[in-house]
């Protein structure tokens, strides 16, 4: 599955104030991947996905994106290259409708797709029986699914997804994953999750990085991405 | 208590208060100088809440839809009353197709030019440097004309040319009465257009979390200065009507106090909304001329509207549309969906 990288990260130092939180990241994403980012808690991994879309700057190193070198760009400018971002907690517009929550994904002066909403609405049908229901009174799950589904919008080449489990029941989750897979294999859109819940990770990761203290300080290659193999590591 | 509610997935839909409330106060505002024809000091006081309903909806669609705290709101509509008045004074020029445009263009550019350098810098400015920046510059602005002899420094410029189509002068009555208003209907309607688009769903983003639209693609801050421009555009028409209504501007017209009182007539009325600016100034307007006239009170009525604002913004945060309108219809729908023309 593996083809020219997407992203490429390069020594990349981040920083919030004086703390420095990423300390010289080293990772390549080929495109079409599938690849989760491991660790416990507090390792940078929000970190590494807030600024590899821009929301934190590198303070040293380089970050490419598909041959570009992206380092200096905004979100915006990053979002609108074809990174689509869904942070931690999956931060929809509580008081906007699912329908207006992924409306506000198409940007003003972009031509309007519509297979792209019904495209969400085919992955995720949920969305279509709430459409008028304002996200903010939604469950955990349908908003993750929404959030998902506005950032598809866009067509990302390259979705950051931020522990897209987390306080979701399983079988949503399952039922996310095998969604995103299948976004993947339709239209190679890369994949790049941070995680901590060894049963997404293993639903849904080709291959794992691992991060400690800033730093990926291993790999678990495509193919090796087993219950013990990642559970070694979060354990760390 | 008429709260309006919208009931999910079609079916019965319950009565919408808001364009019911928009309907009644410009029907009122269509037949009140019919029933106060008698009455001039009425038709020039509704005139004058008129002329500062543009002024607050100025506001409004800085703070109430884009999160733009704007304390500095007077500076567009001073400028562009002073801007008018030289006009007339030193060109002998009041035609409404050359004096209006002006003054809009006017409070564009320079919102603008003030919008380049308070929101559109490397830095995501705080709503706290907005704030300061605005008032910033309405004190100064404020100060320089109080000490410039050329603008009339502290007295103002008055017996402004008066507003003219063709050999027809605008004077203070009907005529005037009909220029105002046909002006607030004109920006109310824009208004109304631009936060049920597109972009007015980007501005609902905005008010919400402006790093969520970040990372959609959105230029936050370029969305929010032109809406600053546009907002500074409308607060100098206001200001241009207002010197030829009142026949006088002075520093104090592009000052603190004004643009604090733009502030007040949004809250009182209900930001966030466009009618409610509209209430605000009204109620605000009619109550300072019936407290003022009362003897009892006349020295200090300026103390009991002020309990009066902080009853309400302590326990009617929504203002006082707040009171007929819910959350809901508030918030409001957007763009060709919200419309109704969904396609889903």
């Amino acid at each position: 599955m593996a083809h020219e990288p997407i992203l490429t990260m390069a020594g990349v130092h981040a920083r919030y104030d004086v703390t420095p939180v990423l300390r010289g990241i080293d990772l390549t994403v080929a495109a079409g991947e599938i690849v989760a980012v491991i660790g416990r808690n507090g390792v940078g991994k929000t970190t590494l996905m807030r600024c590899t879309i821009g929301l934190l700057p590198a303070a040293s190193g380089a970050i490419t994106y598909a041959g570009r070198n992206i380092t200096s760009f905004s979100a915006d400018r990053r979002a609108r290259l074809g990174i689509g971002y869904i942070p931690q907690g999956r931060d929809v517009f509580p008081r906007m409708t699912v329908e207006e929550n992924l409306q506000v994904g198409e940007l003003i002066g972009q031509s309007r797709k519509p297979p792209a909403t019904d495209l969400v609405f085919d992955y995720f049908p949920i969305l279509k029986e709430r459409r008028k229901q304002l996200a903010g009174t939604m469950s955990g799950g349908q908003q993750q699914q929404l959030a998902i589904g506005r950032a598809l919008i866009g067509s990302p080449k390259l979705l950051l997804l931020d522990e897209p489990s987390e306080g979701i029941q399983p079988s949503i989750v399952q039922m996310i994953c095998r969604a995103l897979r299948s976004i993947r294999d339709k239209f190679g859109t890369t994949i790049v999750f941070v995680e901590q819940n060894l049963d997404t990770i293993l639903a849904l990761a080709e291959r794992c990085v691992v991060m400690e203290k800033g730093q990926i300080i291993a790999e678990i290659p495509a193919g090796q991405v087993t219950q013990d193999s990642v559970r070694q590591h979060l354990l760390i | 208590m008429l709260r309006a509610t919208k009931l999910q997935g079609g079916g019965r839909r319950a009565f919408r208060a808001l364009p019911a409330v928009e309907l009644l106060v410009f029907a009122a505002l269509v037949a009140a100088p019919f029933l106060l024809s008698e009455r001039l000091d009425l038709i020039t006081l509704i005139t004058n809440m008129m002329i500062l309903s543009i002024f607050a909806i100025s506001f409004d669609m800085c703070w109430g839809f884009s999160g733009i705290m704007s304390f500095g709101q007077a500076l567009f509509f001073g400028v562009s009353g002073y801007a008018i008045a030289l006009v007339g004074r030193d060109l002998g020029f009041s035609a409404i197709w050359g004096v209006l445009p002006l003054a809009m263009a006017t409070g564009l550019l320079l919102a603008a030019l003030l919008a380049a350098f308070l929101l559109l810098g490397r830095k995501v400015p705080s709503v706290i440097f907005v704030a300061f920046g605005t008032l910033t510059g309405s004190y100064a602005a404020e100060r320089l004309v109080s000490g410039w002899q050329y603008v009339g420094a502290g007295n103002g410029l008055s017996s402004i040319k008066l507003l003219q189509l063709g050999s027809f002068e605008f004077v203070e009555g009907f005529e005037f009465y009909t220029l105002a208003f046909l002006s607030l209907l004109a920006i109310y309607l824009v208004c109304r257009f631009i936060v049920r688009s597109q972009l007015g769903l980007v501005l609902a983003g905005i008010r919400q979390n402006e790093e969520r639209l970040a990372f959609l693609g959105y230029r936050v801050q370029l969305f929010k200065a032109v809406i600053f421009s546009f907002a500074g555009m409308a607060a100098g028409l206001s200001g241009a009507l207002y010197s030829y209504h009142q026949g006088f501007i002075g520093p104090a017209n592009m000052g603190p106090s004004l643009s604090t009182t733009a502030v007040i007539y949004c809250l009182l009325g209900g930001a966030g909304t466009l009618i409610g600016p509209v209430i605000g100034t009204v109620a605000i307007e009619a109550l300072s001329y019936g407290l003022s006239d009362i003897d009892a009170i006349r020295h200090f009525w300026p103390v009991i509207l002020g309990l009066v604002l902080l009853v309400i913004v302590m326990f009617q945060p929504t203002g006082l549309l707040g009171l007929v309108v819910s959350n809901r219809e508030r918030i409001g729908s957007y763009g060709a969906r919200g419309r109704g023309r969904a396609r889903v």
